[in-house]
């Protein structure tokens, strides 16, 4: 099995600055030119990156009390709604909570986005007041340093690969994946592919429970599999799936993330997301860790689903490489179709150098998971049943 | 795509149904702004014009053909760079191509020259970067 590195080898060489660091886009060129076995022994870690919309994200929140205490139940931040069901001053503002005057033009993704950026924010709580927390009602204002802690918690971000969206309908329909244009007038895609983080450890070998991170600029950590986690999907002879399999939950201190690395996403006729920027380093474990990092766009492959079929169960028009999609337009029944991306490649590959500098500064240690994630999680659609009455 | 057209024309002309025209001829969904027109008399029309690229193209030379000076008003969209993030999102609803992303670093780039000022764009950016 050639060669290998430990965990501390790698850290050890990383605080020693010894390191060599490069991206997963920088890695496949150095894989060509000198050959798995010698790459593997010349390089330490691999970034990876990913910038784009990620509505299952949001932010933890304690507020401190105020005095006399109010137990919130009913929870604003700038009118956008806040869930009121945890203890008296903790709240979570999901990305994708409305403004309640201004709709989707404003949501929790531009409040958690404003707390980075340092603005302040109109807090108003209600309550119907008991023995213990007496005050009933709260406004006041508050920023990111006005609270006791508050940090991002997202429980489903960073796909390992992403289905790529058409409207063969004759009407315009507007959706999470944009604006898809009638008669299959264009394509767009997610995720960043060479470069994207699962697809670089197909199966999840580094990228378990626990693994170090770079998530919007502050550091970060896996803390979950992400929801709709569904491992025992169909892959290629590398590890790597046709479509939406993997995803992580990600957690990281709010107040050390940078407003380079975030942005609310407003999409039209369908509300509000957030981008969210992710870099997950690779330790260079073996021969095999290097021939799942040199991956390259031509080799991953996502199927073209039809969004205008408003069933969960979209048919596909067939599988494309990230390489034709990256290309600009691709072929379909004879007809050249226009494609966009929604993740940012620029920003990706920010985010993908920004972690190599983090990490050869010598402040930036690789975390081995505590505990990996499973090949075999599938999952299940809601069925709409009846209530079972053995059971009451 | 939609495009404001100032058109003027001479007065020998307001016997000939120019918006008759453009509707039935080229399916244009027009939309009178500003209208100045007398029997016989030199006149001006301001319209907001909706159709599919090619038909407006052909609308043009049709205006031409009839004498009439046809103006074409094309806000031009600008992107703010401090809120772009470069996904390119715009660029899917982008079809005279003047929205791409540089094959170099994929970058948003934006080309005025080729903008018919459809400004579908402005809604398609999820992080409301662009604006007229």
């Amino acid at each position: 099995m050639g060669f290998e590195k430990t965990y501390e080898e790698i850290n050890k060489k990383i605080k020693d600055g010894n390191a060599v660091i490069v991206t997963a886009e920088e890695v496949i060129d150095v894989v060509k030119e000198k050959g798995i076995e010698e790459a593997t022994k010349e390089i330490d870690v691999v970034t990876t990156a990913t910038f784009g919309p990620m509505c299952s994200s949001g932010a933890v929140m304690n507020f401190g009390h105020t005095n006399p205490p109010i137990r919130m139940s009913k929870i604003y931040l700038n009118d956008v709604e806040a869930y009121g069901g945890l203890a008296a001053v903790d709240t979570y503002i999901g990305a994708s909570a409305e403004s309640e005057s201004q709709g989707y033009s404003y949501g929790g993704a531009h409040v958690i986005c404003d707390l980075i950026s340092g603005k302040e924010i109109e807090l108003k709580a209600y309550s119907k007041g008991t023995d213990c927390y007496p005050r009933k009602e709260v406004k006041t204002y508050i920023t990111k340093n006005d609270l006791n802690e508050v940090y991002l918690f997202n429980p489903r971000n960073a796909y390992q690969n992403y289905a790529a969206a058409i409207n063969s309908s004759d009407r315009t329909i507007k959706t999470y994946m944009g604006t898809l244009l009638a008669n299959k007038g264009n394509i767009t895609y997610s995720t960043s592919g060479e470069l994207s983080p699962l697809l670089n450890d197909p199966t999840y070998r580094t990228i378990g429970m626990g693994t170090k991170i770079f998530l919007c600029g502050a550091e970060g950590y896996v803390a979950w599999k992400g929801t709709q986690f569904n491992s025992s999907n169909k892959r290629d002879e590398n590890g790597i799936p046709y479509s939406n399999t993997g995803t992580l939950a990600l957690i990281g201190d709010l107040k050390e993330m940078k407003s380079d690395y975030i942005s609310p996403a407003v999409f039209d006729g369908y509300g509000v997301s957030i981008f969210i920027g992710v870099g997950i380093p690779i330790p260079i474990l073996d021969e095999n860790m290097m021939k799942a990092v040199s991956i390259e766009n031509k080799d991953i492959y996502t199927n073209i689903i039809d969004y205008s079929v408003p069933n969960s169960d979209k048919p596909s028009f067939g599988l494309v490489s990230y390489k034709d999609l990256k290309s600009g337009s691709v072929s379909l029944e004879g007809k050249k179709i226009k494609t966009a991306p929604t993740t940012s490649m620029k920003k990706s590959r920010k985010i993908a150098d920004e972690l190599k500098k983090w990490i050869e500064s010598g402040n930036f240690t690789l975390q081995e998971p505590i505990k990996r994630f499973s090949m075999d999680d599938s999952i299940t659609g809601l069925e709409i049943r009846e209530a079972n009455k053995d059971e009451k | 795509m939609k495009s404001k057209v100032l058109l003027r024309f001479p007065g020998e002309i307001t016997n000939t149904p120019i918006a008759y025209d453009l509707v039935k001829k080229y399916d244009l969904k027009i939309n009178i702004l500003r209208a100045s027109i007398e029997y016989n008399m030199k006149g001006s029309l301001l319209l907001d014009l909706e159709g599919m690229p090619e038909n407006i193209e052909k609308a043009k030379g049709y205006l031409k053909e009839e004498g009439i000076d046809a103006d074409f008003i094309n806000p031009i969209i600008k992107v703010d760079e401090d809120k772009c993030v470069d996904c390119g999102l715009c660029t899917s609803v982008c079809a005279s191509n003047a929205l791409t992303l540089s094959s170099v670093d994929d970058s948003l780039n934006f080309d005025k020259d080729k903008c018919v000022g459809c400004n579908l764009c402005i809604n398609v950016c999820p992080t409301r970067a662009i604006s007229v």
